[in-house]
């Protein structure tokens, strides 16, 4: 298989590819509408997620411009996100403003590969700005009504962007090359260090969603269009766990322990009980099912911290995999309810019958909220796994506890749905469009086949954690 | 041998069939048990004839990275759990699904059990078995939820809380075990030996999740309260499924940590008081209900609970009888279900205050429902007494005189149910008429487990034979 | 020949009848393949008891637990084995024929045959038992055929009650037996009879363990054996069809205790627990014997008879006197067999009346009559029927003690009074459906059922013979009280049943107070009603639990509903909570540094 990098030299092609996405979405916006622009876009975004996952075969590494770098990390997490970016894609092809959506996911898989393959802070900085304000755009391109959600994601991104820079500013002295790789030792200004770790971690949890700074995420998903809200829960959240990973575990690992303990565990120890407890005690008590899933969301993102907070090669590998396997749910979950949504029907109760209704719909969304809620043998329950087992691994029994106290909640809350979902009620069947049922389709069987061998992810998520750790 | 994944592959290649040919949903779950049944019947006979006392191993490659192997094991205790599981299973998807629609689901439900009880029962460690312990949960969970009777949502709301909580507290558990077992093992039988290597209080930690977790699925007093609701509202066959099956992963799992942890020894005492006075509890308790489902659900706590107490005499004989004790109670209870089953499908109606005088017209269930109650009486002859003898043979060994306490407690057990049949199956006077005929299928269920129940009482040796050699 | 072959002919001849009584054309038959079985079961004990080299028997392992332990079914062919064998092999196949006199409804048939086929196989059984296995097994049998039979007639009222009234005491005679035989495995490591015999009467001193599991299995014979306060589960048997009254309820079923005792005699006295024995055996022979002058039914009044009669056997056995509690162990099971086919055959011809004031007599019958009177001296204990020699020897076993002495006697002049009072009131009686319909009744009765009683009269007769020819030495004394207080206590009977025209005993409260049984079920509602209390506070109870999850989720619920608020679209809010997050990270970083 050395034809292919012979061919086309991989370092070049993403770049490539990603510029034609650009150039092309952009050409399109002049020309009329045509359903096969879709196609060819759709393509674009899977030759993106391909030719990330034959670098990742092929153990393809090197650095560019001191900007960008390429690894099993970044070549793993890009292909994952682009193709989750492309199942986003998929569902809008038959969205009224699909013009604008290609254009703006364009961007989005720029921003994806600007985080993924980031060498300088700087890139992560881009590439985090670029997906905020597309998504921004994107969901202004919805009508006057998403006005409002378009503004307070954009305030909350404006503020991000603000924390973020004001940590770089403080990074500057010590790290001048805002290179990720230097490591940042306890030496002099170690409180500045710190206070700039910080202010990351802040500008960080405002986009990964963590508690406190995430009270504003169930407001903007629940106001925006459900194809967006996918982007947002499914994509960006988790480009930002990827410059989370850069940042903390990358750049401050060697920022060492210190009186009472190593300072990115602590932060992160708190985060992820703060964010999970908050997160499922409110959807504990949701009526309205993307409000739930907003919640649910945010409690999935604690699971995610308490990797990093393990901060160990075991929980780094729980945190990739549970990253792409969480963007796979969560696709997946918020398809069907944008699905529904256009069909008017929002709230648990209005979900009864669905099986009647439509019995692939509901077969789907059980099997994946019965992922997200930790059931073997599903995706979901083998990241689970490893996460609280990497808690214990690194003494954090209560973690591990509260993980699992937490999931358990989650039952609840997700049985409430199947509950409804499978009860009798006489209405019509509802048709799903095909481009949704396939984007669910897909997520759906790599939720279980994942579940049922998760070795497939676990792998590459292992050679993933091994460069970051 | 064979490889054991094929008791794996051979259900899930069934369950994708049914899903396909959607027609012939009981046809295939019943080819489905019968194939799992010869396939045990094979290793069952096969382990008779070499008495080999060793644990079957066959491992797979699984999770390299964590160490964890997809490893299946035959022992003693799990080949005579796998048999009373495919009788039963066979017995549930032959007599189909009385009166209901939802065939197909039914079935295919029925399946998806089947592949989580064989994996359970053959798990080879904790990892696996925690994977087929939550496949076994869910499918129950819409066998009530889709599949039940009038209260069925609160039912299998409460029954799907309570064993994921059951399945937290084991996650828990196995990955302390993991992390504290040296060389990072979950192999079930292998640990045996490793437990003690832990620091005590690790143990007990362990030791206390596993036993809980288990209890609420057995289950015990105060943990029980989700299992009347449950097995009552379920479908004929989830009840079956549920009382016959479900709850004997609790009792395998109890066997296990109690043969395999040294600590155990430190807690049986107290178990065994608990035991005693679930029994006595779920027994008064019982006295109260007045619908017949409920009444066999509650007969299923006191059963558990005596075979809780033999597990925790913590003697062989104890351990052969907990085993007897589930594959007699598995039996019996699936048969009670179904005749319980068969008078709502035939009556339309459940409470026993209502039934009158059914033997008028419906005498096979009426009789089966009789034998029923014999056997949870301990009949000689039947699974029931000799499940009796060793249990209390074990509890006099390990408690001295007041080992045999618990065995009062079918006092009360047979006193009321027999009221119960006295008065609403063989006191003609004013008879209830039936507004449907009992299937001819449902009569093809009796015959299997009855068959299975006489065998097993009047030659026990087929099992014991085996079991004598090693529990394990 | 192998002594299980005993039972094979029942059971074919049971499987036969069953199968026949469903089948439309082969229900007529239906009787007469049991009668086959049971006659072939008998001639084959007849035939074991005649030629007992031919027999095989000991031990057969039926399984064996936990690599050590077995669980031997074992027999024995002892001498009171073969007493119970030869009482069963005589009475049940005169029991099966006048059954076919006696249950003329073909519809049920199978059913009643295989009930009592599988009855009569367990007696046998239990008669040929060695071991504790062997004898559970059967004893187990015998519990459920009895229920079955009891509640045969399931469209009347009071038979589904009765049985469920026996089978509940059964059930707890069951259990302690069960307990019992366990313990003493558990101390002696056997089932055997003869070994743990042997191995106690070698013992010093009988460890308490033991002394508990005799005490157990002694309560479980009194409740088969109707002992008190177990015993009104008996009259209420009386409820099932009469012959099953005549073989189960009178004759063998009930002996079933006393036969478990009879075996286990040499370690009770050896653990001193015979007065268990002589009180609640005289407890219940007083009790039944007075329950019997105080009822007016006509099967009742023999019922507690047998339970007064079980209740000698035990003084019997209290006062260690085997012999005497083996031969009245005989000879009460022939006369009462014979007494329940003659009450019978008067409710046959009465139309299934039962009330001793409302059937017309049967000395309409002669044959009847005289059979009835030689039941009735027999159990009064008049020579020359043999009952007087079986209350002969207990009297005189009681000699020694004078307080027993006494009390015996007493009953000996109530049973006179009760049995007489039974035989005496529906005489001349015209009875509700005018004489001659009673009188064609009378003439039609089958023979099938006279014949077994003309035999049973002859036995009773004829085994006076064998008592002069086997007994050397009896106290004159005794047997001339005995006789004076039977005379006295028919005497008393005629008197006031057939010269006084106003019925004085009846009217008066005495009677009336001993109709009520000593409130013995008022007792059993009580002890009921304590469960049934007790399961009400247990409900509550488990209200309390649940009603405790339930509180804890709502509490979770209340939680998540108050932090609701956090999201409500102000993004003020949101910022100033972000700002809350950074003094709380930036604390973190001090405290942490």
């Amino acid at each position: 298989m050395n034809v292919i990098p012979a061919m086309l030299s991989l370092h070049l092609a993403l770049p490539l590819i990603i510029a034609i996405s650009i150039i092309f979405c952009s050409l399109t916006l002049l020309t009329n509408e045509r359903k096969m622009y879709n196609a060819i876009e759709v393509a674009l975004f899977g030759i993106a997620a391909i030719i990330s996952f034959i670098m990742l075969w092929q153990s393809y590494s090197g650095i560019f411009l001191h900007i960008l770098q390429a690894n099993a990390f970044s070549e793993l997490l890009f292909g994952s996100l682009a193709f989750g970016a492309m199942l986003v894609l998929l569902l809008t092809v038959n969205a009224k403003q699909q013009k604008e959506m290609r254009l703006l996911m364009s961007l989005v898989l720029f921003g994806i590969f600007m985080v993924s393959f980031a060498y300088s802070v700087l890139a992560i900085i881009i590439g985090l700005e670029t997906v905020i304000i597309a998504t921004v755009f994107m969901i202004l391109s919805n009508g006057k009504r998403y006005i409002e959600p378009a503004m307070k994601l954009f305030i909350l991104g404006a503020i991000s962007t603000g924390l973020f820079v004001a940590a770089l500013a403080l990074l500057l002295p010590y790290n001048p090359s805002l290179s990720i790789t230097t490591s940042l030792t306890q030496g002099a200004g170690r409180f500045i260090i710190g206070l700039s770790l910080v202010l990351f971690a802040a500008a960080l949890a405002v986009e990964t969603g963590a508690f406190p700074f995430n009270l504003w995420i169930p407001d903007v998903y629940d106001g925006s269009p459900g194809n967006i809200t996918a982007l947002m829960a499914g994509i960006n959240k988790k480009v930002a766990f990827v410059a989370v990973l850069e940042i903390f575990i990358i750049m401050f690992s060697s920022y060492g322990m210190y009186g009472n303990g190593n300072l990115v565990s602590t932060v992160f120890f708190v985060l992820s009980i703060f964010t999970m407890f908050f997160g499922n005690l409110i959807a504990l008590i949701q009526k309205n099912v993307k409000k739930m899933f907003a919640y649910s969301s945010i409690s999935q993102a604690g699971y995610i911290f308490i990797g990093i907070s393990a901060a160990t090669k075991l929980g780094i590998e729980g945190s990739i995999f549970y990253i792409i396997a969480h963007m796979l749910m969560i696709i997946g979950a918020f398809s069907i309810v944008f699905w529904l949504e256009s069909n008017n029907i929002k709230n648990i109760d209005e979900y009864g019958g669905l099986k009647d209704r439509n019995p692939f719909a509901a077969v789907a969304l059980t099997i994946l909220m019965l992922s997200m809620a930790g059931i073997p043998p599903l995706i979901g329950f083998a990241g689970k796994f490893i996460l609280f087992s990497s808690a214990v691994y690194s003494n954090d029994i209560l973690l591990a506890v509260i993980g699992i106290i937490n999931s358990f909640i989650s039952i609840y809350y997700y049985a409430k749905v199947i509950n409804q979902m499978f009860q009798k009620r006489m209405s019509p069947r509802i048709q799903m469009p095909a481009n949704i049922a396939a984007v669910v389709a897909i997520c759906t069987i790599l939720v279980i086949i994942i579940g049922i061998y998760p070795q497939i992810l676990l792998g590459p998520s292992y050679l993933a954690a091994a460069y970051v750790i | 041998m064979i490889p054991l994944i094929l008791l794996i592959i051979i259900p899930s290649a069934f369950f994708a069939a049914i899903a396909v040919f959607r027609r012939y949903g009981r046809i295939l779950s019943t080819v489905s048990a019968l194939a799992g049944l010869a396939l045990i019947l094979f290793i069952f006979g096969s382990s008779l004839i070499s008495g080999s006392a060793a644990v079957i191993s066959q491992s797979y490659s699984y999770i390299p990275s964590l160490g964890i192997q997809f490893t299946l094991s035959v022992s003693n205790i799990s080949l005579v759990l796998l048999l009373m599981a495919s009788i039963i299973l066979l017995a549930t998807s032959l007599s189909g699904n009385m009166g209901l629609e939802k065939e197909t689901l039914s079935s295919l439900l029925i399946v998806l059990f089947q592949i989580g009880a064989y994996g359970l029962f053959i798990s080879g460690n904790f990892f696996i078995f925690f994977i087929f312990w939550d496949i076994g949960v869910i499918a129950p969970f819409f066998m009530i939820n889709v599949l039940g009777s009038a209260n069925r949502r609160i039912a299998s709301y409460k029954f799907i809380l309570y064993e994921l909580f059951s399945s937290a507290l084991l996650l828990t558990a196995i990955i302390l075990v993991y992390f504290y077992s040296p060389g990072h093992t979950l192999n079930i039988y292998s640990l045996a030996g490793l437990y003690s290597s832990m620091p005590i209080y690790i143990q007990e930690t362990i030791f206390s999740l596993f036993f809980i977790a288990f209890m609420i699925n057995m289950p015990l007093f105060p943990l029980h309260t989700w299992l009347p609701d449950a097995h009552s509202e379920a479908s004929t066959q989830g009840s079956m499924m549920l009382s016959g099956i479900l709850t004997k992963f609790g009792g395998f799992g109890m066997l296990l940590i109690f043969i395999t942890m040294p600590i155990a020894r430190s807690f049986s005492l107290y178990i065994a008081a608990l035991a005693t006075i679930s029994a006595f509890y779920a027994a008064f308790l019982m006295m109260r209900q007045r619908d017949i489902k409920r009444i066999v659900a509650h007969t299923t706590i006191i059963e558990m609970s005596i075979i809780m107490f033999s597990i925790a005499t913590m003697t062989a004989i104890g351990y052969e009888g907990a085993l007897y004790g589930m594959l007699s109670h598995g039996l019996v209870v699936a048969l009670m279900f179904l005749a319980a089953g068969g008078i709502e499908h035939m009556f339309h109606e459940r409470n026993i205050g209502v039934l009158k005088g059914l033997s008028k017209y419906s005498k096979t269930t009426s009789y089966v429902f009789l034998i029923g109650i014999f056997v949870m009486s301990g009949l000689p002859l039947t699974t029931g007494f000799v499940s009796d003898l060793l249990i209390f043979i074990g509890g006099i060994n390990a408690f001295g005189i007041y080992g045999i306490v618990p065995l009062f407690s079918l006092i009360l057990l047979a006193g009321f149910m027999y009221l119960v049949i006295n008065r609403s199956f063989f006191a003609n006077k004013q008879p209830t008429k039936p507004s449907e005929h009992l299937p001819q299928a449902a009569k093809a269920g009796y015959a299997i487990l009855l068959l299975s129940i006489f065998i097993f009482g009047i030659l026990p040796f087929i099992v014991l034979n085996l079991v004598n050699s090693s529990i394990l | 020949m192998d002594i299980l072959y005993l039972i094979l002919p029942l059971l074919i001849g049971g499987a036969a009848s069953l199968l026949l009584g469903i089948n439309e054309n082969g229900k007529r038959y239906s009787k007469y393949a049991a009668f086959a079985g049971a006659l072939g079961s008998s001639i084959l004990t007849l035939i074991a008891l005649a030629y007992p080299a031919m027999l095989q028997y000991g031990q057969i392992a039926w399984f064996t637990a936990s690599g050590s332990i077995s669980f031997p079914l074992s027999f024995s062919f002892g001498y009171i084995n073969q007493v119970l064998l030869i009482l069963v092999g005589i009475i049940s196949p005169l029991i099966f024929l006048y059954s076919i006199g006696y249950m003329d409804e073909p519809g049920e048939q199978g059913r009643y045959y295989v009930e009592l086929s599988l009855f009569a196989a367990s007696m046998i059984l239990l008669a040929v038992s060695g071991g504790f296995i062997t004898f559970f097994i059967a004893w187990e049998g015998l519990g459920i055929t009895s229920y079955l039979l009891i509640g045969f007639w399931m469209q009347k009222d009071a038979p589904p009650y009765a049985a469920r009234k026996a089978i509940t005491t059964i059930v707890i005679g069951d259990i302690m037996m069960l307990s019992g035989i366990l313990l003493i495995w558990a101390s002696l490591n056997t089932f055997n009879f003869a070994a743990i015999i042997s191995a106690i009467g070698a013992m010093a001193a009988v460890p308490i363990s033991i002394i508990v599991a005799l005490a157990l299995i002694i309560f479980g014979a009194f409740t088969k054996s109707a002992q008190f306060p177990f015993h009104e589960w008996l009259s209420d048997a009386m409820e099932g069809p009469t012959p099953v009254s005549a073989f189960l309820h009178s004759s063998t079923m009930v002996k079933a205790g006393v036969f478990v005792v009879i075996i286990l005699l040499p370690i009770i006295t050896h653990a001193n627990l015979l007065w268990v024995l002589l009180v609640f055996g005289i407890i219940t022979s007083i009790v039944g014997a007075f329950n019997a002058s105080g009822s007016t039914h006509l099967k009742k009044i023999l019922a507690y008879s047998t339970i007064e009669d079980l209740g000698l056997m035990f003084v019997a056995l209290g006062l260690n006197a085997v012999s005497a509690a083996v031969a009245f162990f005989i000879v009460q099971a022939i006369y009462k067999a014979l007494l329940f086919m003659n009450a019978g055959s008067i409710m046959k011809a009465n139309n299934d009346e039962v009330d001793i004031y409302q059937v017309s007599s049967f000395s309409r019958n002669r044959l009847l009559f005289a059979v009835g009177i030689i039941g009735a001296i027999s159990l009064a204990g008049i020579f020359p029927a043999s009952g007087f020699f079986g209350k002969l020897l207990i009297d005189s076993a009681a000699s020694s003690n004078a307080t027993v002495y006494i009390i015996l006697t007493v009953l000996d002049f109530v049973t006179g009074f009760y049995i007489f009072r039974w035989l005496f009131i529906p005489i001349g009686h015209i009875g509700k459906n005018g004489s001659a319909a009673i009188r064609a009744k009378y003439s039609a009765l089958s023979k099938a059922m006279l014949v077994p009683q003309v035999i049973l009269a002859a036995i009773a007769l004829l085994l006076t013979i064998l008592f002069l020819y086997a007994l050397t030495s009896v106290s004159i004394q005794a047997a001339v009280i005995l006789t004076a207080a039977s005379l006295f206590g028919i005497l008393s009977a005629y008197l006031l049943f057939r010269t006084s025209p106003n019925n004085l005993w009846e009217r008066s409260r005495s009677r009336e107070f001993l109709s009520k049984g000593f409130f013995v079920n008022k007792a059993y509602a009580y002890i009921a009603s304590g469960i049934a209390a007790i399961a009400i506070g247990i409900e509550s109870i488990d209200g309390a639990i649940n009603r405790l999850v339930y509180v804890g989720a709502e509490g979770i619920l209340r939680i998540g509903n108050s932090m609701r608020r956090t999201g409500n679209g102000i993004v003020n809010t949101y910022v100033a909570a972000l700002a809350i997050g950074l003094v709380l990270l930036i604390a973190i970083l001090v405290f942490v540094i």
